[in-house]
């Protein structure tokens, strides 16, 4: 049996924490020794982890998918590989195997240089504007020469991912799955355009189904391979704040967009920066901070672009004028501007034609800022 | 001795008139009855012979053949106790049978000689007229109904008793004074003497605020157009449906006529208040089955769609519906008719509906106000989806319905009367018939692939602007049609012969639904 078999073992006992895993690894001195170890050998641990090491071993399923490992198009890379992503390492319960489709972002850098990662986590039921912020930011930090790193939930994670993918930017989705069970199924499509503009990665074997516990741990991922953690929106006990409390163990930068204090969405926010995170206002407030970052390639700030006039008539300025940023209903724009409702309405309409005004849900409009 | 009276049943929507022959001859004494017949009409027999015999006739020990022909067609209902009880009086001499001939007779017995009304008599009414019957017999509750058609003298009569005295004398000539009698003569239709009937909707000058609803509901009226509204309970929605039927222009004479034959057949009709002039506004309720909806039955009747004909068919809470209820809607949608296959023959009914459907936007129906709602992204998914696709595509008008304000309910700023808006409404109406007239639709919502392509052209600037939104909202080759017909009905409304950008975005802003 090939090295790489025994790593891919070790990461189908998944229902196992990884620190335990690793104890018992070094334990046994090896993931060879240990898969070798028979029943007698385990003494000292636990009944019900002895069970469950031993029914993985003798599972069919184990040798057939490793077999159906080959021909996938996911790429398997074990922990002692160089392709390996080194950052992960310096956890103390690194994977012992990471599962990959599409690229990891240190196989794009240039040798001796590398392009600032950012992380833009939130809520998954973020607001309208929280997703817009989210999809903005990670646009224009892409168009800087940024990579962006997410957890592909849905709400703030999924906009991150789809704004760096319009702003032509690498972006890479760290799942609590297996990378063929995409969840939530909404993000199928995201996961069709990164699978060939980014990247997918999980420590779970491919066809694991997603189970609620697996997702927290996966934030550890997320916060080692950024440079940067940016918050958009989270409620005060939130999985973001896991991401953050990883990233601030592990010595990152963490900066959160502040919100207004009665949201409840943005409590989790104003918290960490009266706490001491940055206050993101702009994504040049992000590219600032690690502009003094001597290692990473220049970051382009003037890539960001500046909003011109966006070439309104006079009509659909008076209209535009009285949208905002959250979605207002039409009936109280219809009454805030004295046109006749169906001039209201037809230039919302071409408004949104133009690009400059959306819709969410149905009839509810707002502006882009 | 043989003899034969007319009378008729009902098939589908449709009058056939059926001819009734009756013999007696020497014999074992019996009483048969032949011609394909359902229960209820074998039923009869008993009741007629009672009838004759209370109403003061001697009935001798004969043997009675009851034929009812043609005996293709089956025949179902009591309407024909009284023709089998005339046809055998005549060949008991009771009564002569050169007076009955050019007579139709329809109606129910009681055992004690009562001539009792029946569901239907208005379309078997109309068929006899246009097979030139001159005179109908009918019970004295249905004569009223029955002398709606021009061009028939109705003898309403409560017994058999008073029906064979009359008989006796020719009533073609003689007329007849009798409280049992109500004889109405051809010319003094009680068409003439009806005044328009109190209508029981609820004026839009009562309804506050709330400016998109308003505007889409007159864009709806004007072209006849399906709309479906989503907002939170007590936003409006029943209250604007309701007020949507006062802005519909009155029935013309045909569709009043046709109207008025269905709810005959379905006993829904006051024939005391004359032809229906109303359009109808039916609101089943979302536990109805799809057979009560589109219509069925072992002898096909029409269901809820075809009782909303050339009016409104409101489906409040649309996702509580069965789901197969609301599928069944699909072919209806389209095409204008029902059609119900049973083995014997197909019926046609007509279900040219504007529908009007009403839902939460979640299940606590709050969404999207995320201070009340606490629903997930699943369940309002799930909840939405209950609503298919395929019917959601046959929506013209999407419309978000928000609770008013209470300003706007304080406010005595005076709202539009339904009446005005009405007036707007049947000039649209008008426009659109004369348009139409040569190629049997009225409204632009019936518009036909070749009238899209006549009557809604589109200049360079708005050709380009439609192709802009198709594809920017990914639009399927109905939605696109869709939005062709709407945008026609609000250029109509705006009294211009070509369809501008202002017409085709505004009608996207009611048709286009973003995932």
């Amino acid at each position: 049996m090939e090295d790489t078999f025994y790593y891919y073992f070790l990461t189908c006992l998944w229902s196992l924490t990884p620190i335990r895993l690793h104890e018992i690894v070094d334990y046994y001195g090896g993931p060879k020794e240990f898969y070798e170890a028979s029943e007698k050998d385990y003494e000292g641990i636990h009944k019900k982890t002895i069970q469950t090491i031993l029914r993985t071993k003798s599972e069919d399923s184990l040798l057939r998918n490793w077999e159906n490992l080959r021909r996938d198009t996911v790429r398997f890379i074990p922990c002692n590989s160089p392709d390996y992503p080194k950052e992960f390492l310096q956890l103390p319960d690194y994977p012992f195997g990471i599962y990959i489709e599409g690229k990891l972002p240190h196989e794009l850098d240039p040798e001796g240089g590398r392009s600032p990662r950012i992380a833009v986590v939130g809520a998954r039921n973020g607001t309208t504007y929280g997703r817009e912020t989210a999809f903005r930011y990670a646009k224009e930090l892409a168009m800087s020469g940024c990579r962006i790193i997410s957890g592909l939930a849905s709400g703030i994670d999924g906009a991150a991912h789809a704004g760096c993918l319009d702003g032509q930017g690498y972006t890479i989705g760290i799942l609590g799955s297996g990378i063929h069970k995409i969840y939530p199924k909404e993000n199928y499509k995201l996961y069709l355009s990164m699978r060939e503009r980014g990247g997918i990665l999980s420590e779970y074997p491919p066809d694991l189904e997603p189970y609620a516990h697996l997702f927290p741990r996966r934030n550890r991922l997320i916060s080692i391979l950024a440079d940067y953690v940016l918050v958009v929106e989270a409620k005060k006990k939130s999985g973001s704040l896991i991401t953050v409390d990883y990233a601030l163990e592990q010595g990152k930068t963490v900066g959160a967009v502040p919100g207004r204090p009665c949201d409840v969405l943005s409590e989790g926010c104003n918290h960490l920066i009266r706490q001491g995170a940055a206050c993101v206002t702009d994504a040049c407030d992000v590219l600032e901070e690690l502009a003094d970052n001597p290692g990473f390639l220049t970051v382009r700030k003037d890539q960001v672009p500046v909003n011109l006039s966006l070439g309104l008539a006079q009509d659909e300025k008076k209209v535009y004028s009285v949208l905002r940023l959250e979605p207002q209903f039409v009936d109280d724009i219809i009454t805030a501007i004295d046109f006749p409702v169906w001039k209201t309405v037809s230039i919302l309409s071409e408004l949104e034609i133009k690009g400059v005004v959306r819709q969410d849900p149905h009839q509810f409009y707002y502006r882009i800022q | 001795m043989y003899s034969c009276v007319m009378s008729g049943t009902i098939f589908g929507i449709q009058g056939v008139l059926i001819q009734v022959e009756a013999d007696l001859s020497d014999g074992l004494p019996g009483f048969h009855m032949v011609g394909y017949l359902s229960g209820e009409v074998r039923e009869s027999s008993e009741r007629i012979r009672t009838a004759i015999r209370n109403s003061g006739f001697e009935l001798p020990p004969k043997r009675v053949v009851i034929n009812l022909s043609p005996a293709d067609i089956r025949k179902n209902g009591a309407g024909f106790d009284l023709p089998i009880a005339v046809a055998m009086l005549i060949s008991l001499g009771y009564i002569p049978e050169a007076y009955t001939r050019d007579i139709l007779f329809i109606g129910e017995l009681g055992l004690n000689g009562a001539v009792l009304p029946m569901n239907g008599v208005l379309a078997i009414v109309d068929e006899a007229v246009k097979q030139g019957y001159r005179y109908v017999v009918v019970s004295t509750e249905n004569a009223n109904e029955a002398s709606l058609i021009p061009g028939i003298h109705v003898i309403g009569v409560d017994s058999l008793e008073v029906l064979v005295q009359i008989l006796n004398a020719d009533v073609k000539i003689t007329p007849i004074d009798s409280p049992h009698v109500m004889m109405i003569r051809a010319d003094q239709s009680i068409r003439q003497k009806q005044d328009t009937i109190p209508q029981s909707f609820i004026n839009f000058k009562d309804f506050k605020g709330q400016p998109l609803i308003r505007r889409a509901m007159e864009i709806a009226a004007s072209g006849m157009h399906n709309i479906l509204m989503t907002g939170p309970p007590g936003a409006g929605k029943t209250m604007a449906a309701k007020c949507l039927t006062g802005i519909l222009p009155e029935l013309n004479h045909e569709e009043s006529m046709e109207i008025t034959k269905i709810y005959s057949i379905r006993g829904l009709f006051d024939s005391r208040q004359g032809l229906i002039r109303t359009r109808p506004f039916r609101a089943p309720h979302h536990t109805i089955t799809s057979t009560s909806l589109i219509g069925g039955g072992v002898y096909p009747v029409p269901g809820e769609i075809t009782l909303a004909h050339h009016g409104v068919l409101f489906l409040d809470e649309l996702p509580e519906f069965n789901k197969n209820v609301i599928e069944v809607l699909r072919q209806p949608l389209e095409d204008g008719h029902v059609v119900v296959n049973r083995l014997q023959a197909s019926y046609h009914f007509p279900a040219d509906v504007m529908l009007i459907a009403a839902m939460n936007p979640c299940p606590c129906g709050c969404y999207p106000d995320r201070t009340k709602c606490s629903c997930s992204v699943q369940q309002i998914r799930h909840y939405q989806g209950k609503v298919s696709r395929a019917i959601l595509d046959r929506m013209d008008l999407m419309l978000r319905i928000q609770p008013v304000k209470y300003q706007d309910i304080l406010d005595h700023k005076e709202e539009e009367d339904s009446e005005v808006i009405r007036e707007r409404v049947c000039r649209v109406h008008r426009l659109q018939k004369k348009r139409y007239r040569k190629y049997g639709y009225y409204y632009n919502s019936q518009l036909t692939m070749d009238g899209i392509r006549e009557f809604c052209v589109l200049d360079r600037e708005s050709k380009d602007y439609m192709q802009s939104i198709f594809e920017k909202h990914d639009l399927s080759a109905r939605g696109y049609h869709r939005l062709l017909k709407l945008a026609r009905t609000i250029a109509d409304m705006d009294g211009e012969e070509d369809i501008y950008i202002r017409h085709v975005s505004e009608a996207a802003a009611y048709r286009i639904i973003q995932e």
